[in-house]
């Protein structure tokens, strides 16, 4: 309990601080851009944003990669409302609704309702996560070295399995990243592994290379070849009256923003799950309770409101589980995984423990990004669609230059250069034939820690190390997490191939 | 037959695996290749479930593929990334401060930006990364391979 209070008091007094509040300017103007560029989504600007943090302390880069995060969905909606392209996966289905109503000509009452909905659902879900941290604490204490062995390979199985993708393409992608984790020096006996005589090689491949080679270049890579500009459509926009006809929508129907909010946040905590199909379950709920049914998809503000709320509410569930176990939810928590990993912080159990001022901080940042981008954006939001209409010949050379510096100035290696490269081949790779690079980027960051905890465990324990309860469940929830699908399309087929 | 796309993914994993496997075993110690065996054996066992499946799950799925991996397809990919390539190779001869505004100025006139445009961008990215990095931030960007040279030939 002592802890918890002091965890609290730190965190608003970390968030008095004038510093924190620029920082999270900041991260609103880039978040918001990349959320309304359709294409680049929130991982991209992570993943850019990555190399320039690892100055920082954790309290000035962490709040900026969570203001990042909270506000991309504030511009996904933008571009999806007036352009009918999504800028993230989490807004797709706000289109259905939202772009039926522009073309009805009430562009303005949708952004209204999105942006409203979005910032209203970012702090009741801050509030949610800090009532709920008391709750996950002891969970938190009673995992040992011996059950995050498991904790590890739990969190990559997740989000190999349960992520977009063939299932076996998502296992061979955690197995490739858990490999690539491996190349140096072994860290118990130093003896070097996989280096083929590079001094390079002997520390093994750091974050930012990877990173950025398999989210940003071959994103940049593909929009280069799609080629034009990333919109054609043009909406009209009546007065800002119809934008704060969207706002008042969202206060009438504030319950519906609770229950789609409560919802997502609930299934954001259970790893994988993922923006997109939260938003579309929202969706789903939101038609099957409203009193106009019928009107869904033909630009039915309800339709707008309950994917908005639920988009930002899947993410700080997720945030939840990426603090308390180390289990990132999506490819952005994998990522800020990373992002704990450059700036000294062990992802898992210790940031509810030893830093769990900072994870509170992170909280009460997501809240409070999305009231000051609801005050910045609201009265802009029509004038925004000119940023998603950002022709890809301007944008594309930009960001290939800021990474290829990136990738440069984190340890002033030319190496890591051509690390860059070598990973955006992977990319690439992986981008066309559909595996999966957050299972593979997450396995990467984890396997170093997978290493660690499992040699501690064997010299702690002996070989049966995990024969402990705990270790135990978390082994059949792998198990189960692996084993079900196949076994459901097993059965499935042999029903379809009985006789009738 | 002819193999390519996913099959051929699968087959070069598989191949990979193969290396690493023989280059685990031939490990001194047992905690070196303990995880490398078990990961690589894995992938290898995985990959070889998937080259069964795509071999075994009909013509329809392989057109699909073809039309998705196609030589059209494939060529925008090759194309810029040949470009980024290039770029890389440009910055380790001459370095950031003349690669940067080169790379700009040419691929962004290939991408069909106007010369002007190009230009301005070009010399206003450049000077925000020089400011930014070396200024601001004190980072000695790379010089590149060719000054490196220059510099240990000259005298003094």
């Amino acid at each position: 309990m002592e802890i918890l209070t002091e965890g609290y008091l730190q965190a608003l007094r970390n968030f008095a601080s004038a510093e924190i509040w620029l920082i999270m300017a900041i991260g609103l103007l880039i978040g918001f851009f990349f959320g309304i560029v359709p294409g680049i989504s929130g991982a991209v600007a992570l993943a850019l944003i990555l190399p320039f943090v690892f100055k920082m302390s954790p309290m000035q880069a962490l709040p900026l990669m969570m203001a990042i995060m909270a506000t991309q969905y504030q511009g996904g909606s933008i571009s999806t409302i007036l352009l009918g392209l999504p800028g993230t996966p989490g807004s797709a289905a706000t289109l259905l609704d939202g772009f039926a109503m522009s073309k009805k000509g009430e562009a303005g009452r949708a952004l209204g309702a999105a942006q409203m909905a979005s910032a209203m659902s970012n702090v009741i879900t801050a509030f949610l996560a800090l009532a709920i941290i008391p709750l996950v604490l002891p969970i938190a204490f009673a995992i040992h070295s011996q059950e995050m062995v498991f904790v590890t390979l739990l969190g990559v199985s997740f989000i190999a399995v349960l992520g977009s993708g063939s299932q076996l393409k998502g296992l061979i992608s955690a197995g490739i990243g858990f490999l690539i984790s491996l190349v140096g020096f072994q860290a118990t006996t130093a003896v070097p592994r996989f280096t083929f005589g590079s001094l390079y090689l002997y520390s093994g491949f750091s974050i930012i290379p990877v990173v950025l080679g398999l989210f940003a270049l071959p994103e940049m890579v593909a929009l280069a070849a799609r080629g034009g500009t990333i919109s054609r459509v043009k909406v009209e926009i009546k007065g800002f009256a119809d934008v704060m006809r969207g706002v008042k929508d969202v206060f009438r129907h504030w319950l519906l923003v609770l229950r789609s909010n409560v919802s997502a946040f609930l299934l954001g905590l259970i790893p994988a799950i993922g923006a997109s199909a939260a938003t579309f379950i929202a969706y789903g709920q939101a038609k099957q309770m409203s009193k106009h049914p019928e009107t869904f998809g033909q630009g039915n503000v309800e339709g707008v409101i309950a994917p908005e709320s639920a988009n930002n509410a899947v993410e700080a569930g997720a945030l939840l589980t990426t603090l308390a176990l180390g289990i990132p939810g999506s490819g952005i928590m994998a990522l800020l995984l990373g992002a704990f990993v450059i700036l000294g912080l062990v992802p898992g159990p210790e940031m509810l423990t030893k830093h769990l001022s900072v994870s509170l901080t992170l909280i009460w940042v997501i809240g409070a990004t999305a009231v000051m981008g609801l005050v910045f954006y609201l009265p802009m939001c029509t004038r925004m669609a000119a940023v998603a209409t950002t022709p890809a010949r301007i944008l594309v050379p930009l960001v290939i230059v800021i990474l290829s510096v990136g990738s440069f100035v984190y340890h002033g290696v030319f190496n890591d250069v051509l690390a860059t490269f070598t990973f955006g081949i992977i990319g690439i790779l992986m981008r066309r034939y559909q595996f999966n690079r957050p299972a593979l980027f997450l396995a990467f960051v984890l396997g170093p820690l997978l290493e660690k905890y499992l040699f501690i465990s064997l010299k702690l324990s002996g070989p049966l190390f995990f024969l402990r309860p705990v270790s135990l469940i978390i082994m059949v929830v792998i198990i189960a997490a692996v084993t079900y699908q196949p076994i459901v399309n097993r059965l499935r087929r042999r029903k379809e191939s009985r006789p009738a | 037959m002819t193999i390519k796309g996913n099959p051929l993914m699968y087959i070069g994993i598989m191949a990979l695996m193969l290396v690493i496997i023989i280059s685990s075993i031939i490990m001194k110690s047992l905690e070196s290749k303990f995880l490398p065996l078990i990961f690589s054996g894995l992938v290898f066992v995985l990959s070889g479930i998937g080259l069964w499946q795509e071999l075994t799950s009909g013509k329809a799925k392989a057109k699909e593929e073809d039309r998705e991996t196609g030589r059209d397809g494939w060529r925008g990919y090759l194309v810029h990334g040949a470009w980024v390539g290039v770029f890389i190779l440009v910055i380790y001869l001459a370095g950031y401060i003349i690669a940067v505004p080169l790379f700009l100025l040419t691929y962004m006139k290939r991408l069909g930006t106007r010369w002007l445009t190009a230009l301005i961008f070009a010399a206003v990215t450049t000077l925000l990364v020089w400011g930014v990095f070396e200024l601001a931030l004190g980072l000695e960007l790379y010089r590149g391979a060719i000054l490196e040279w220059l510099r240990e030939r000259s005298p003094g």
